[in-house]
């Protein structure tokens, strides 16, 4: 299991992707409680595409609301878990 | 016949049941194939479903994907060379060249019918040992259980990595981790600092979501680098059902393998890697035409796919009969039983027999919808490999916070997520095995209750260990699978030098 090791075989200049992927995430976490799930997410899933390389706008921006409110919605309405809605919609 | 058994097999049979199985498969296939997600990352996708749902019907999901994955590893390891996960890395070596040779039909048919077979083998060999060794392990009382517990950590240790030593470190930060919370027997708070939310420990499914997912996600990010941000396949490879010759022909090496991979699948520690590679070796050293292997041989193809399927049904009789789990796919089933408070192990069969036939049949039907879903949707599966990293990626994030808030309802469970998850890429750099400490968060609550149950028995006497005779047996074969890599490497020294 795992990925085995590849990432710190690497050239050091390419570890600025990785880096920036774990900063967004420790932001996403740590706006967590006051966005919620949707509002935080939706900025984070876009973070993560441009970090991924997807360059084209419309994609960005299609994906990154469209999956967030999907997982959201399914979950809480299909599976009965209630994830963050966050204190500013409160 | 034991009534159980028709109560599981009726459980089994359930269409909720079925209906979750093949969902499984479907998903293990997918999560199989596309390289740089293994089924871990499949599991972290259904993990927040396993909470809500009945434990018969996430276990059959779990199966699913269990033994769909180990199947989907192989086809992007034949139509990419590029092993989908880490057991179908032997697949590679035939299947590749068979598949530049214009036969990726054959190759991928002979993988789907070695898989299928080792898979319904190591069903078989489930079926009759499980129930036999349960009842052996009644047997066992706190001394005997401390043994095994401990035998089945160090042996993982051992297994994990080259270095005994990184392995061992890393089961002991999973021991330490564990102690956190309050203590099994007395209930006393440990190492909470009088954070109410450490009062309950921390929970080993948040740490494998963090373990495994994020080291997964930033390698991935790092792949993008090379831009290698989706994969395009053939999809027209012919027709995938083997000839009757080639059937004829991976008779032996399917055995083999099916042999192999469920013994070494019942090893706790070694997992579908080593067994595929050790099937490789043996039917290479067995089959009439040695020459072909490398060249894109079908023997080539059968050995290893039998194997890393025969593992999943070997791994499941460990799992079920004593609790000790044989990879992280087996700990997280552990977890996922114990999240519905059913506790695998001898008592299992005993209390809840029916349900423990249940899981059995499940991973029958598991086996059968993986063919069933493989042979018929080949040609879709193939082209999901196209999907971009860019999106699966962000996905998979979002589905880790979804995963370790749901189990407990709690943003402490995400932060430890993330903290575990930068743990991995620690270990990942200091190249320290995670597996040891993943499976000492699942058994380090075990071993201490037997420890202090079977010292207060004995009122403090040490020697209880060395007395009874299946406690002792346990404790010798941990020492020797501690020494083992020692002595393994003396000896090829003195071979070495003898040779000279």
């Amino acid at each position: 299991m795992g990925a085995g090791g590849s990432l710190f075989s690497e050239k050091k200049e390419y570890l600025a992707y990785p880096a920036l992927g774990l900063i967004s995430f420790l932001l996403f976490l740590g706006l967590l409680p006051y966005l919620g799930f949707l509002l935080g997410g939706i900025p984070f899933f876009a973070a993560l595409m441009v970090i991924s390389g997807e360059r084209r706008p419309l994609w960005i921006a299609f994906f990154s609301i469209v999956i967030p409110v999907t997982l959201f919605f399914l979950f809480r309405e299909g599976f009965l878990i209630l994830l963050p809605q966050g204190e500013i919609l409160d | 016949m034991n009534p159980d058994i028709f109560q599981g097999m009726i459980q089994a049979t359930h269409p909720t049941g079925l209906i979750a199985t093949a969902f499984g498969s479907l998903l293990g296939l997918t999560v199989g194939m596309i390289p740089g997600m293994t089924i871990s990352a499949g599991i972290i996708i259904v993990l927040p479903l396993t909470f809500v749902l009945e434990p018969a019907i996430s276990i059959s999901l779990l199966l699913g994907l269990y033994a769909g994955g180990m199947m989907g590893g192989s086809f992007s390891a034949i139509l990419l060379n590029i092993p989908g996960t880490p057991s179908a890395s032997a697949t590679a070596m035939d299947g590749h060249p068979m598949a530049r040779r214009g036969e990726a039909g054959r190759a991928l048919g002979t993988a789907i019918i070695a898989s299928f077979t080792g898979g319904l083998f190591s069903f078989i060999c489930l079926y009759f040992i499980a129930p036999s060794l349960a009842e052996l392990a009644l047997q066992f009382r706190a001394p005997d259980l401390f043994g095994l517990v401990f035998f089945g950590l160090t042996i993982i240790c051992s297994f994990a990595t080259k270095s005994i030593i990184k392995g061992l470190l890393s089961g002991l930060i999973g021991l330490i981790i564990v102690t956190i919370g309050q203590d099994p027997i007395m209930g006393n708070p440990r190492f909470t600092f009088g954070d109410p939310d450490l009062l309950s420990g921390i929970h080993f499914l948040t740490a494998m979501i963090g373990l495994f997912a994020i080291p997964q996600l930033m390698d991935n990010l790092l792949e993008i680098v090379k831009r290698k941000t989706s994969y395009r396949a053939e999809s027209g490879f012919g027709n995938i059902l083997p000839t009757l010759t080639d059937l004829k022909s991976i008779r032996l090496p399917t055995a083999i393998g099916a042999f192999i991979g469920t013994f070494i699948g019942i090893l706790p520690g070694a997992g579908g890697p080593i067994a595929a590679f050790i099937s490789y070796d043996y039917a290479k050293k067995s089959c009439k035409n040695a020459d072909s292997f490398g060249k894109g041989a079908v023997e080539g193809i059968a050995a290893p796919e039998a194997a890393n399927n025969a593992v999943t049904g070997g791994a499941l009789i460990p799992m079920m009969t004593l609790g000790i789990p044989g990879d992280p796919i087996t700990a997280i089933l552990i977890g996922a039983l114990l999240v519905h408070g059913l506790a695998p192990g001898p008592l299992l069969f005993m209390e809840q027999g029916d349900f423990a036939y249940t899981i059995i049949f499940s991973f029958f039907w598991a086996n059968i919808f993986t063919l069933i879903v493989a042979l018929s949707s080949l040609r879709l599966l193939v082209k999901v490999l196209a999907t971009p990293k860019s999106i699966l990626m962000p996905t998979i994030a979002l589905l880790c916070v979804i995963g370790s808030y749901a189990l407990r309802n709690s943003f402490f469970d995400v932060y430890i997520m993330f903290f575990f998850g930068l743990l991995g890429i620690s270990m990942q750099w200091l190249q320290i095995p995670v597996v040891p400490l993943l499976l000492a968060l699942v058994l380090g609550k075990q071993l201490e209750e037997h420890l202090r149950v079977s010292l207060t028995a004995s009122k403090g006497d040490f020697t209880v260990f060395f007395t009874s005779p299946f406690s002792l047996f346990f404790l010798c074969l941990s020492v020797v699978s501690i020494l083992w890599p020692f002595i393994s490497a003396r000896r090829k020294k003195i071979t070495a030098a003898a040779v000279n």
